[in-house]
């Protein structure tokens, strides 16, 4: 098995655990807070709900952290700042079914949406439109949420009823899955586009990085052989290679690693101190006779 | 990509989002869109929009490969 396969492997370990732990009929992670800790909330998906805790944050309710879906968004959130978006890279089923699924399509069907529409404006505009409208009194529509749908067709396939899905869950599920989804190089344009708790998270990430204790990506520059393989493997174009340039934007950096475990000669890492790949001007040339093609 | 485009592209993007949040007004909270009661004000937009978005894409496509061809020729 290959470096690729390998991480690949290794990283869906990770969303199965993901799943487990917070989508019913599963939902351990909620069922533990509430049953153990004695914390309040639902022990599904919606027990874990971002928009729930910022909602009632940004309308001026407070954040009750002592509910499952406050105690989940700080824990995400307090993370994002010392170790970047990991939830994203390691526990996200949601963002990782279309990205696996994507893998099956040819890369001559996907579409490289960001070579059209750069996803940092959408991803933030989508972000302060979620955040401002708890602020308006006006709520969020769920029904266009994917971990909600995420949820919806498992149990729906269960029970072998999934005409409890409406128009607007059709409609996400055609959007997450398939436009954003498989047809998009990566796999993962749902998430570097219109995931609101993946924004979070990537602010944040990108304030951790200028802290000296945090955690963060980085390049051996000297001991790259520029082949280009961590951008053709990148799921969500954080690595980018254009005009032999290879560029690293880490407002699309998801933190999943497969750029760590894909490296042949181990020259990106991920570890503590000043210096970072973000930091460094955000772009690394490469070697004309040796780039890949992609 | 300029700031003006991010700011007007991230702008509309925000506005978009609030608009189609407006129309929760119109139906109950975790509203899984089959009833109907809300004339289902957002699905159209929302289909225009990627219909747009797929038909601009399939134009740039579809002129760099026809650009190609006349400079190969």
């Amino acid at each position: 098995m290959n470096n690729v396969k390998k991480t690949l492997l290794k990283r869906g370990i990770g969303y199965i655990i993901g799943f487990g732990l917070l989508y019913a009929p599963f939902g351990l992670l909620q069922i533990f807070l509430t049953g153990v800790l004695k914390f309040t909330g639902r022990e599904d998906i919606h027990g874990a709900c971002f928009r729930m805790a910022l909602g009632n944050l940004i309308s001026g309710k407070g954040l009750n952290i002592l509910t499952t879906s406050g105690i989940i968004t700080f824990a995400i959130l307090i993370v994002a700042v010392f170790f970047g978006p990991q939830f994203c890279g390691k526990l996200c089923f949601a963002g990782a079914l279309p990205e696996y699924a994507s893998r099956i399509v040819p890369d001559k069907l996907k579409i490289d949406w960001q070579k059209y529409i750069p996803s940092a404006p959408v991803r933030y505009g989508a972000l302060i439109g979620f955040l401002t409208a708890p602020a308006l009194g006006i709520s969020v529509v769920c029904a266009y949420c994917n971990y909600s749908l995420m949820e919806k067709i498992v149990l729906g396939g269960i029970s072998w009823n999934l005409a409890t899905l409406g128009s607007a869950a059709i409609l996400t599920g055609f959007v997450w899955l398939f436009v954003l989804g498989i047809f998009t190089k990566g796999g993962r344009g749902y998430c570097t586009y219109l995931c609101p708790i993946g924004a979070v998270q990537s602010i944040l990430h990108r304030v951790g990085i200028l802290l000296p204790f945090t955690y963060k990506l980085k390049l051996n520059k000297e001991s790259c052989i520029s082949c280009g393989l961590c951008a053709k493997e990148c799921p969500t174009r954080a690595i980018t290679l254009k005009d032999n340039l290879l560029k690293y934007n880490v407002h699309n950096c998801i933190a999943c690693s497969q750029c760590i475990g894909t490296c042949p000669k181990k020259v990106i890492t991920f570890g503590r101190g000043k210096d970072s790949w973000a930091g460094d001007k955000n772009e690394q040339y490469v070697n004309d006779t040796e780039g890949v093609a992609l | 990509m300029s700031k003006l485009k991010a700011f007007v592209i991230g702008t509309g993007v925000a506005g978009f989002n609030l608009l189609n949040s407006a129309i929760s007004i119109l139906r109950p909270e975790r509203c899984g869109g089959s009833c109907g009661n809300c004339n289902y004000a957002c699905v159209p937009t929302i289909f225009v929009l990627v219909g747009a978005g797929g038909l601009v894409v399939a134009y740039r496509r579809l002129k760099a490969r026809f650009l190609k061809r006349r400079s190969e020729v």
